[in-house]
């Protein structure tokens, strides 16, 4: 009796295990296709996702998309690898656009160049923002469709500025004004305890973002970005971009010393938002919390200009994985043009606080009076015409982590500027020898 | 008797006492059969009900130590299509890494600086908790509590903790001795803060563990202690911590191994930052696998780590355990 239980019990676990191995069946008939997709910035953007997912499917009889959660970035590339070296790879996910070379390599993703020929090709392309596309390709072929783009600006606090009698029309032009402005913004107490920053620059997360930035703005012409095979990260100009943020630190001491990091990242916008600090450079991704959070007059700027204007861009772009049969990828690139279209498009970057992909976006009526609300969303549209193109080579992920260390120990004073880019370049210039 | 009280404290030994029961109940019927049929029957059962754990420990545990020993000879990254046999190459490699050397010695940092301070603290908190008081249970509740929160959630809640300027530990500490630090940017304090949360996290849980340890020491012992005379002092150290050493020792294993399990809040607070400070092994292996795609390298990295876990757990049950076993 009580054997015979055990038994049912069995059967009962294993008949679950056989049907929760089986795959899911879409609509009858219908092309299912899956797309990873990741989650990069706060806010209920699951909701907002799914609820496109579900209106493409409406319209759209012939396509089953299905939206498959893979955490953040790094988590999404890392399930995208796994599916592929497992042979079942998504037919489309939205990674992060430096990715290019990785999934390249493995042969994991197809060139788009002849799905946009079809579309209305170069017309069609142009308009969406080419500093967007700069990295999106290699070797003249495109292999990516932007959609959750970023890029870093600078933020201020106008109170502040009035305060320290600057002003508040415009945010500090070049590095020269940044350290000017920044003395002044800088308040010590009776003690010599900073009470109030000048400046923090998350030059480095988990990557080497800001800093990017940084190396374009000091002309440094940094990696290879035809074919992504070489880094030059000990030029003088790259030395000259890292001295400069040593010196923010230690010389003028107007931004708080110690190495950058991830924890750093997350703190910049919070002392903004609390006025410990008067100037900021962090995504636009996180105007809409500044947005809903600042108590004070802010504004929006580009990142000061060193020897030129500059910033990279970010954030992700869909990509159509190879091995997957000629109806999926046709149903893959219906829904990309789908969800670029300006009216979709313009309905996410309000939605997230992304910059707008096309140029038609801006046009929309929704776009239009959100930038009557937030003028300020249209910054970095602007810095767009200025920015260069994100590091995007073999191997990116380690070799940007080799960036960030060097960086890192620059910072906190356990290598000279010279002596910390020198060993990213020599391990950079190693691990990439074998391309 | 003592011994027996000893043997089912902690639960990996309570667990073997299980399986011994069913063999037993089973041996009654089997009387009318010739002995080595029994014998038979009663291997044969065993075997059966061993099978469960077995199948389980074969396709997540054998099956996956073997395939990564075989990857571990391979360089296999995700950008070449064919793994190419390197024999002991990624070994090598490791062996010559700087950042391996430095992610050692941040892994002995974190096991010796949060063991000793996590048990010894276990150990003091049941101490206290142990005697019957009206806020013992809101205390033990109370010193739980941190081992009930996913540690993602907990990593987060002291990311802000640590925050410089307006995060608690600052605030407090400005108060009393002037704040500043960026804790988890100085390259000096970034690993004990990470220690920190890790001992904060599991203190509460292990001493659950000496509190059922605790439960088994006979009253009759402190009893005799009394009518003796021995001071507080002499009853710990002649009955209460000799008698706890089981569950020291089990406690002693879940936390080293622990100390090599912690990654969490690493990848939550500091990514192994600044300049690799806090990067400990599992989290180099995680950014090695899963970040740079090396699964070569990951495997040589992970079969290390396997041997020093092993390392541990024979260290403990094979010499410790022989010396801190006795009858009373």
């Amino acid at each position: 009796m009580k054997r015979s239980m055990q038994y049912a019990l069995l059967l009962t676990a294993l008949l679950l295990a056989a049907l929760s191995g089986a795959q899911g069946v879409g609509a009858q008939g219908a092309v299912t296709i899956r797309c990873y997709y990741p989650i990069g910035v706060s806010g209920p953007l699951n909701a907002v996702m799914t609820g496109m997912f579900n209106e493409f499917n409406a319209s759209h009889p012939g396509i089953h998309a299905e939206p498959v959660f893979a955490g953040n970035y790094v988590e999404t590339m890392a399930k995208a690898m796994t599916a592929v070296l497992g042979g079942t790879p998504p037919d489309l996910a939205i990674l992060d656009t430096p990715e290019l070379y990785s999934l390249l390599d493995r042969d994991a993703i197809i060139s788009l160049d002849d799905l946009v020929a079809k579309s209305g090709g170069k017309a069609w392309l142009d308009d969406y923002y080419g500093a967007l596309l700069l990295n999106n390709r290699s070797n003249g072929r495109l292999y990516s469709i932007p959609w959750q783009r970023s890029t870093p600006i600078f933020f201020y606090n106008k109170d502040l500025f009035r305060k320290a009698g600057l002003d508040p029309s415009h945010a500090p032009k070049n590095w020269d004004e940044l350290v000017q402005d920044a003395q002044k913004l800088t308040i010590r107490d009776s003690s010599g305890q900073v009470t109030q920053w000048g400046v923090e620059a998350p030059v480095v997360d988990t990557s080497p973002w800001v800093f990017q930035g940084f190396l374009i703005e000091a002309g440094a012409n940094f990696f290879d970005s035809n074919l992504g095979k070489w880094v030059k990260f000990n030029t003088p100009e790259a030395v000259g971009a890292l001295q400069f943020i040593l010196d923010l630190q230690t010389k003028y001491k107007v931004h708080p010393t110690g190495p950058s990091s991830a924890a750093f990242w997350g703190q910049v916008p919070q002392d903004f938002v609390q006025q410990k600090v008067a100037m900021i450079y962090t995504s636009t991704g996180n105007m809409t919390f500044i947005r809903t959070n600042a108590k004070f007059d802010w504004n929006a700027g580009f990142m000061p200009a060193g020897k030129k204007y500059g910033a990279p861009t970010g954030g992700g772009s869909f990509y159509v994985f190879s091995h997957t049969p000629q109806d999926h990828v046709q149903a893959a690139w219906t829904f990309i043009t789908w969800m670029t279209s300006p009216a979709n498009a313009a309905r996410w970057s309000i939605a997230t606080g992304y910059v707008p992909i096309r140029k038609t976006e801006l046009s929309t009526p929704a776009f239009a009076s959100y930038l009557q609300q937030v003028p300020q969303a249209l910054t970095a549209t602007l810095q767009l015409r200025v920015a260069g193109e994100q590091m995007t080579i073999h191997d990116v992920d380690q070799v940007g982590t080799m960036l960030v260390t060097a960086v890192q120990a620059a910072q906190s004073g356990r290598l000279t500027t010279q002596a910390a880019l020198d060993r990213a370049q020599r391990d950079a210039t190693q691990l990439l020898s074998k391309y | 008797m003592a011994r027996r009280a000893l043997r089912a404290g902690p639960p990996i030994f309570s667990f073997v006492a299980q399986t011994e029961v069913p063999t037993l109940a089973a041996a009654a019927p089997a009387a009318a059969t010739s002995a080595s049929a029994r014998r038979r029957r009663r291997m044969a059962q065993g075997y059966l009900f061993l099978l469960p754990s077995l199948a389980l420990l074969a396709t997540f545990t054998y099956y996956p130590i073997l395939t990564t020993a075989e990857l571990s000879l391979y360089r296999a990254t995700a950008t070449v299509r064919s793994h190419a046999f390197v024999g002991t190459g990624n070994y090598l490699t490791i062996a010559a890494d700087p950042i391996f050397h430095q992610v050692l010695r941040n892994s002995a940092e974190f096991l010796a600086g949060t063991v000793p301070v996590t048990v010894a603290l276990a150990l003091v908190l049941a101490l206290m908790l142990n005697r019957p008081h009206l806020l013992v249970t809101p205390f033990r509740t109370a010193f739980f509590y941190p081992a009930l929160l996913p540690l993602i959630g907990a990593a987060a809640i002291w990311l802000f903790v640590y925050t410089p300027g307006y995060g608690l530990m600052d605030v407090y500490l400005k108060r009393i001795v002037g704040g500043g630090v960026a804790w988890l940017q100085d390259p000096t304090w970034a690993l004990p803060a990470v220690m920190l949360v890790s001992v904060w996290k599991n203190a509460g849980y292990y001493m659950l563990f000496y509190l059922a340890g605790l439960q088994t020491i006979s009253t009759e012992l402190y009893e005799a202690a009394r009518i003796e005379g021995a001071s507080a002092w002499q009853v710990f150290r002649s009955i209460t911590f000799p008698l706890l050493g089981p569950t020291t020792l089990f406690v002693l294993v879940i936390a080293s191994i622990n100390a090599f399990q912690s990654v969490d809040q690493i990848w939550i607070m500091t990514a192994g930052g600044p300049d690799n400070t806090t990067n400990v092994l599992l989290f180099y292996i995680y950014q090695t696998a899963f970040m740079f795609f090396d699964f070569g390298k990951a495997a040589a990295l992970t079969i290390f780590l396997l041997a020093v876990l092993m390392g541990i757990a024979a260290l403990s049950f094979g010499v410790l355990e022989r010396r801190i076993h006795y009858e009373v």
